[in-house]
């Protein structure tokens, strides 16, 4: 059954929409991931315009997020206070962003920038996440059955040197609030230049930069994500009138389910085997998208804007 | 639902041949036709009243339009057509469609003569094309090029009854706008932004070759059939990618590689409803559907949440 989808404009499978919503949602909710960074360019595959899938995409996130982080915060697994934090950071991050697409689309480079910071940022957390948790798989196994978490006692980086600290009781952490608002910004610039939650940049970078205890990581995460989407969203339907209402409710629907059963799975399976799993996907995403730059495309001439 | 459609769109062809059946000579009144047509041949009296009126069936409840061909004879054949919609609506189960030209060859004798060919051109809104040609720099490919053409439309189908070089000479129907090369044509008068004609020349035959791609410019050889001497029907389709806006639908009257008459119909494509809705409310009214946006998605996610929560 195909559904016409008044903003994109385009006719499309809505049983491929669900299964699609449905698969990322479940990842979303294992990882703690937005799962944009899957979705945005799926969506741009099955003939979705750019411009519509990075800002329905958003739209969708608002909703996997708030009820994810809502289910995290009733285990008690968000630290509100470094959640803020990020926020603030996010926030900052986002409006530069929006300005830098702007700007790149006057230029007409935009697809390329979005491409190659995709294929950057991914290959880097994805092959830092598979070493660090392959790693940890093997320590814990030699240390016998004491598979403990990552983080030791004492085991402080150049981070925790930072002035500003402030007294983090949940993650219990007593660090300078310069590199989480930094992560926050980070993140949002990505979020608006590539049109993902930006998860994928910080869960890797609070368990690793800020060595936050993996509890909290996915939580607390999603709180600022759930914040900084919503934002994005309304930014983009008055700049754009790029928001698909219709698009987003039906990926909504199947992706919040499976953001829950994600959830659920996740928590049962132990935490450096998740992240094998996370930079595994990770990588096999970046390889695709750094294969359909490198190899020699069957059409040379595209129109600006289109699908393909 | 499909074939609900089909039966719907079927009934309306067969109501479309009688009304057009109607407006055509009939066989009784071909014969009046043919006289009066020898009649005016001889006397090439262009004030002649009845040569409009009789051949086409005064009253009759298709509204017909004939094109000002102030050259043609009076009694020169003509081309009446109507289209089985002159509306499509986009719904939210849209997926595309197929609309159907039906039309007559009216108001003269045609018998002892060829038959004559036919020519159907549908055109789309009009608007301005960018396009990017990719180059490699180092080891990745770029969009290395910029150019555009101003206006081309946004659909283009070419229906004929007969292979487009047998109806007339290339550059006759290339002097009427028929046919890609004439479109190709265009795009080049529209080209902006180019090093030299080559260059223009390349980006124009990669357009019609994407826009080929997309379903969006088609052509058909075959298009147009004959249901009987004087009667022809063609039809066409719409993909879902269909753009939308005012169409224009041009019927070209051929004999002999000579243009004897042309018939303009518009098609109007639209959004309606729920889609039409959800549309106009994010071009009006863009900051309360963004919050909207936002408030459908936390209500979503908190149903799922309070959903899950009991087990």
């Amino acid at each position: 059954m195909s559904i016409y989808l008044p903003i994109a404009e385009v006719s499309v499978n809505i049983y491929l929409l669900l299964g699609l919503g449905g698969i990322v949602g479940f990842l979303s909710g294992m990882f703690g991931v937005g799962g944009g960074f899957l979705m945005t360019p799926l969506l741009m595959m099955i003939g979705i315009p750019p411009a519509v899938a990075v800002a329905t995409e958003a739209n969708q996130i608002v909703a996997s997020s708030v009820s994810g982080a809502l289910a995290q915060y009733r285990r008690g697994n968000v630290d509100v206070k470094m959640g803020l934090i990020l926020l603030a950071g996010g926030i900052v991050g986002s409006v530069i962003g929006v300005q830098i697409v702007k700007i790149l689309r006057e230029i007409g480079q935009v697809d390329l920038v979005i491409k190659l910071t995709y294929v950057t940022m991914l290959s880097i957390i994805g092959s830092m996440m598979f070493i660090e948790s392959v790693n940890a798989i093997r320590k814990s196994r030699k240390a016998g059955k004491k598979a403990g978490p990552v983080r030791k006692p004492g085991s402080h980086n150049w981070v925790h040197g930072l002035p500003f600290r402030m007294r983090f009781p949940r993650s219990k952490l007593y660090i300078s609030i310069i590199p989480p608002i930094g992560v926050g910004i980070l993140v949002g610039l990505l979020a608006a230049i590539m049109g993902v939650g930006g998860g994928f940049i910080m869960v890797p970078a609070m368990i690793y930069l800020l060595r936050m205890p993996t509890g909290v990581v996915v939580g607390t995460s999603l709180f600022q994500i759930g914040f900084v989407t919503i934002l994005t969203t309304i930014l983009n339907a008055v700049q754009n009138q790029t928001v698909d209402v219709v698009l987003a409710l039906i990926l909504m629907s199947s992706a919040v389910i499976g953001a829950q059963l994600g959830a659920r799975v996740g928590s049962r399976l132990p935490g450096e085997q998740l992240r094998v799993l996370l930079a595994l996907m990770v990588l096999a995403m970046c390889v695709k998208l750094a294969w359909g730059l490198v190899a020699t495309p069957e059409e040379l001439f595209s129109f600006a804007g289109g699908g393909e | 639902m499909r074939r609900l459609k089909r039966t719907v769109l079927s009934a309306l062809i067969i109501a479309g041949g009688f009304l057009v059946a109607s407006a055509a000579p009939l066989p009784a009144q071909a014969q009046e036709a043919k006289a009066q047509a020898q009649e005016a041949t001889e006397t090439y009296d262009v004030r002649q009243p009845e040569g409009q009126g009789k051949g086409m069936a005064q009253g009759a409840p298709v509204s017909v339009r004939l094109s000002e061909n102030r050259n043609a004879r009076k009694n020169a054949p003509k081309v009446v057509a109507d289209l089985s919609t002159h509306t499509v609506a986009i719904k939210t189960d849209f997926a595309g469609t197929r609309v159907m030209l039906f039309g007559a060859i009216v108001g003269t004798a045609e018998e002892g003569k060829a038959r004559p060919d036919l020519i159907v051109v549908i055109r789309g809104p009009s608007r301005l094309f960018k396009m990017h040609r990719k180059k490699r720099v180092g080891p990745i490919w770029v969009n290395a090029d910029e150019r555009i053409f101003r206006a081309a439309p946004g659909y283009y189908a070419l229906l004929s009854s007969n292979i487009l070089t047998d109806i007339a000479p290339a550059d006759r129907l290339k002097k009427r706008g028929i046919g890609f090369e004439a479109l190709q044509e265009h795009l080049l008068a529209t080209a902006e932004g180019f090093k030299d004609l080559k260059e223009a020349e390349l980006y124009a035959k990669a357009f019609v070759r994407l826009m080929k791609k997309k379903g969006l410019y088609r052509a058909n050889d075959n298009g147009v059939n004959f249901t009987g001497r004087y009667l022809f029907r063609a039809t066409f389709d719409l993909p879902a990618n269909v753009p939308l806006g005012e169409y224009e639908a041009d019927v070209y009257l051929w004999r002999a590689g000579k243009l004897l008459g042309k018939f303009t119909t518009k098609l109007e494509i639209e959004k309606r409803g729920f889609e039409r809705l959800v549309y106009v409310f994010a071009h009006e009214q863009p900051l309360l559907y963004g919050i909207a946006a936002v408030i459908i998605a936390i209500a979503a996610g908190f149903t799922a949440a309070a959903i899950f929560r009991k087990d």
